[in-house]
């Protein structure tokens, strides 16, 4: 049948086994490699969720849920944004000297509920009477 | 006077002699004359022996054949090429005629020969037809429906065994494209050769029937009719569809069919019959040995090729799919890797929100009662603290459990109190 083909027909499916060959395969072996990196990086994920007992997928960062979450252990919880592409925002809070283990457990599990990192990953501390004023610059992942 | 009979006048090359022949026909048959054979260095004088019958008789065809290896049977007719009609739609197609200036008036394909010879023997089971003509083998597998396949094989330099045996190998050749066999085998020889008739019984497993005529005679016979030879001769796209006209239907000299008077002749006369396109055709040869390169060039010659837009069309389906399913995976891939940065992203942060989590937490245990922080900086990399201690050793202890590396200093304050630093590396 190919014999029996135009030059432009055989050209053509040459061409194509070319492609098939040196193209669309290995762009279909890099895909399926990485997707079986994708599955296991997620799985990692999921066990530190469940070692939390976290049972969501992180969420992208949102001001308003982020503050609620932070008032239920802070007080004085001011989020200021930083730069104008809104991706760093630096967070001031207020915690009782008692409250402190809590807000450790805040930031283990930080990442594992929002889409986000600590820049830095540093904090600073500062006591203010009763209470230790917490400062920290945050960035969306 | 010319004589009023119907004369028809058949020549060939064959190696370096032009062959000619004239047979008068009748209605029981031809009367064939004595054949005359001219060197080529004396063409001249055989041109002016065709030139001289022409005159002898009134109603005369000139009828020759092509011995040209690149003749291919296609189901359509080509206009930019030589064809002769076979039957239905099958066509025997050739780049082009070139007899040079010898007078010509009909001219004949080896295949068209070979249908006519063999038309009334075809059923619907296959068979190879083969015609011997100047040791080379014409080969089409026919059913009564159409020509399925064409071949011409050079048997040139090759003993009788060998050309049985290039005969099996075109049988398995068609086979291996159709997965068929002939039924039987019709050959027909214009050598006389008894010899190659014995060995190619011998050597084919298949019935094969070999007949034996001289080419003269096959074209005394095809000329001798007007509808077979207006059915079967080459024709020119260039000069349109010539045909042959039956002025004379009821001469006494001629019972049978007529044919054109020789002006008439002049006019069909193929000596400048050229073509120039002349390279998209090649001959359909099996060649013996091919090497592989040979076998993977062949494949891009366009032998036997019926070039048609469906085709090429269709030849686009597996490219598109191809570059269709590279895009995809490309695409795919893409957002995968955005996928797999985030996730990559989000592990790295979980994992130095736990390392941090872990030192601050580390850090208030180890001041316990014995110290109170006033300012600290806590990260992955490093600790730096102030503060007021009460219980200096138990601090220093604590401290220097954790990070055995780090400065611990005090230093008294006015009040009382002792205010002491920490700093380490992590």
């Amino acid at each position: 049948m190919l014999k029996s083909s135009s030059f432009i027909t055989k050209l053509l499916l040459v061409i194509s086994l070319l492609i098939l060959i040196f193209w669309s395969f290995p762009n279909m072996s890099n895909y399926y490699e990485n997707i079986e990196s994708y599955h296991t990086k997620k799985s990692e994920l999921q066990e530190a969720r469940v070692k939390f007992n976290i049972h969501q997928d992180a969420q992208i960062f949102q001001l308003e849920n982020f503050q609620q979450e932070l008032e239920s252990i802070a007080s004085d919880v001011k989020i200021l944004p930083k730069g104008e592409e809104k991706k760093n925002y630096l967070i001031e809070i207020k915690i009782d000297k008692n409250k402190i283990k809590k807000f450790n457990k805040f930031i283990e599990t930080l990442s594992l509920r929002y889409l986000v990192k600590i820049e830095g990953n540093q904090l600073n501390f500062k006591e203010k009477e009763q209470y230790i004023q917490i400062n920290f610059t945050l960035k969306k992942l | 006077m010319p004589n009023r009979q119907y004369i028809t006048i058949t020549h060939y090359k064959e190696r370096e002699f032009y062959f000619l022949n004239h047979a008068i026909q009748t209605q029981d048959g031809f009367i064939p004359k004595e054949i005359e054979q001219f060197h080529e260095s004396e063409k001249d004088k055989f041109i002016e022996r065709i030139r001289s019958l022409q005159s002898q008789y009134t109603y005369t065809q000139i009828a020759s054949i092509s011995l040209a290896t690149n003749q291919t049977i296609s189901e359509k007719e080509d206009k930019t090429k030589v064809s002769a009609k076979i039957f239905n739609n099958n066509y025997a197609i050739q780049d082009k005629i070139d007899i040079g200036n010898i007078p010509t008036t009909l001219y004949f394909s080896p295949f068209t020969i070979l249908y006519q010879e063999y038309k009334d023997k075809l059923d619907n089971k296959l068979t190879l037809l083969i015609g011997y003509f100047d040791r080379k083998l014409y080969m089409m597998f026919a059913t009564e429906e159409k020509i399925h396949q064409s071949w011409v094989i050079g048997t040139r330099g090759l003993s009788e065994k060998q050309i049985a045996i290039r005969v099996y190998k075109s049988m398995k050749a068609y086979y291996k494209i159709s997965y068929k066999f002939a039924d039987h085998i019709e050959m027909l020889l214009t050598d006389d050769s008894p010899k190659l008739l014995k060995v190619l019984r011998e050597e084919l497993s298949l019935t094969i029937l070999p007949t034996q005529n001289s080419i003269h005679n096959l074209l005394h016979h095809m000329a001798g009719e007007q509808e077979r030879a207006i059915s079967s001769y080459i024709r020119s796209s260039l000069s349109g569809h010539t045909s042959i006209v039956s002025n004379h239907q009821n001469d006494k000299g001629l019972n049978r069919n007529e044919f054109t008077s020789l002006k008439n002749q002049e006019m069909h006369n193929l000596e400048d019959l050229k073509l120039t396109n002349s390279s998209a055709y090649s001959s359909s040869n099996i060649e013996e040995n091919l090497s592989f390169f040979d076998k993977v060039k062949s494949l891009f010659s366009s032998k036997d090729s019926k070039p048609t837009v469906r085709h090429t069309l269709l030849a686009f389906v597996p490219f598109l799919f191809v570059v269709g399913m590279g895009s995809y995976y490309i695409v795919e891939n893409q957002k995968l890797l955005k996928e797999m940065e985030l996730t990559d992203a989000q592990l790295y942060s979980q994992l130095n929100h736990t390392l941090l989590a872990s030192t601050s937490n580390d850090v208030f245990s180890a001041m316990g009662k014995s110290a109170e922080l006033k300012t600290a900086t806590i990260s992955n990399s490093k600790i730096a603290l102030k503060g007021v201690v009460w219980g200096i050793e138990p601090l220093r202890n604590s401290l220097n459990d954790l990070y055995p590396d780090g400065e611990f200093i005090i230093k008294p304050l006015e009040n009382f109190m002792t205010e002491f630093s920490f700093n380490s590396k992590i």
